[in-house]
């Protein structure tokens, strides 16, 4: 079971207070709801050694309900986009991606040179975010998943669903559950320390951005393996994500450097309450520099 | 020597060529190709692939060198065209060495490449 939960490192306990306060007032269980989700299907005889190639877990059939994740990389080991699939049979997965973009439909086609390999779009979803401080989901829900992810923080699960909108609205109501906004679901998974890889983030490795458990070290090559076994193998990873907190909004993947001369990459951000609370990316050896309250500006 | 190689065909060597016979021999093949294509895959996106097989596929581009057949599936040619195939044996021998105009980058081992 894949999860993203990452170390988080510094955050001032008044800040984290104030973060668990908001978080506190949210029922449990609740969802956010996200239209417009693409699942798609790769199908042929070499499917699943195709995407074995070319991503950084061993695709394998699977009898999980669950989903399972792999990382797609280039060759210098920086995430192009996260895949979590479903393997029906030796010839046929289903998938989706965090972000549904056409040039990750592309840079997979464009490795399909020999494979007998085809990549469609299978149907538009609903992508159900469903938190609970306890395991227990509704099992229409899960019956009714195209594609089901779990993941735990914090004595949180997060499930993400992914179900046609109208089989949703047909077997389960909606309104019968507390409801996040998107600013709510936001802070919850900073909170919980949840990173999902955004569209505009770039030269991101997988090992600093809690991916360890997608990744297999011993099925051989695939692309970007060189780097990323290097790192891992001689524990080069040179950045850690942390909490942080700033007076000034940012956009995801700016770059910062802070008055105590600590530079870093914004990886997730939102407001709470006169203070804007998120996770970066920040270099290891700077970690022992770190004030109790890390702030940025 | 693989910038004498033109664009529209790939080379191999005389002891590279030798050595697929050999290999073909202790397969017990009489009539028999070398299959050389790329495919997705190798830590650098693109990787070598090498197949002793009986007659090339109706797509493949045939070539006759050295006593020997090789084909290449055309959709692979592009990243193939103007490479040499070499054999290096010994203890610091490499095996099969593909030299590949094409390539802009390759892996450590040298069995993958990118574009």
């Amino acid at each position: 079971m894949p999860s993203h939960r990452v170390d988080a490192g510094i955050l001032s306990q008044f800040n984290m207070i104030f973060l668990e306060n908001s978080i506190e007032t949210y029922k449990s269980p609740s969802i956010f709801i996200e239209p417009n989700h693409n699942i798609f299907r790769m199908k042929g005889k070499d499917t699943i050694s195709f995407l074995d190639r070319i991503s950084t877990n061993r695709i394998e059939k699977s009898s999980s309900i669950y989903s399972s994740e792999t990382v797609l990389t280039n060759n210098k080991g920086s995430i192009i986009d996260v895949l979590k699939y479903k393997t029906l049979d030796p010839e046929n997965i289903i998938f989706t991606f965090n972000i549904n973009n056409k040039e990750t439909i592309n840079h997979l086609n464009n490795y399909i040179i020999l494979d007998d390999v085809e990549i469609s779009l299978e149907k538009k979803v609903i992508k159900l975010s469903y938190f609970s401080k306890n395991k227990n989901i509704p099992i229409e829900l899960i019956n009714h998943s195209s594609i089901t992810n779990l993941d735990e923080s914090f004595n949180y699960f997060r499930y993400e669903l992914f179900i046609d909108k109208i089989i949703l609205e047909k077997v389960f109501n909606l309104n019968s559950i507390n409801n996040l906004t998107k600013s709510e679901k936001n802070l919850l998974e900073i909170y919980l320390n949840f990173f999902d890889y955004e569209s505009t983030l770039s030269k991101i490795n997988p090992l600093e951005t809690g991916f360890q458990d997608s990744i297999s070290f011993d099925k051989g090559c695939y692309v970007g393996q060189e780097v990323i076994a290097r790192l891992y193998n001689y524990k080069k990873v040179s950045r850690e994500i942390i909490y942080f907190k700033t007076k000034e909004m940012f956009n995801i993947n700016d770059s910062f450097n802070n008055q105590d001369n600590i530079s870093g990459k914004i990886l997730s951000i939102e407001k709470n309450f006169d203070f804007f609370v998120g996770l970066c990316l920040i270099k290891k050896k700077d970690i022992t520099k770190l004030k109790k309250e890390f702030i940025l500006i | 020597m693989t910038s004498k190689i033109p664009l529209n065909t790939i080379k191999i060597s005389e002891k590279a060529s030798e050595k697929v016979k050999e290999f073909a021999k202790n397969q017990s093949k009489v009539k028999f190709g070398l299959k050389v294509a790329v495919r997705s895959g190798g830590c650098s996106g693109l990787e070598y692939v090498l197949e002793i097989v009986d007659a090339p596929d109706e797509n493949d581009k045939v070539i006759s060198q050295n006593g020997l057949q090789i084909f290449i599936p055309k959709k692979a040619y592009i990243f193939l065209a103007g490479t040499y195939l070499d054999f290096s044996d010994g203890l610091n021998g490499k095996g099969f060495e593909f030299i590949n105009p094409n390539a802009k980058s390759s892996c450590g081992c040298g069995d993958s490449f990118s574009v």
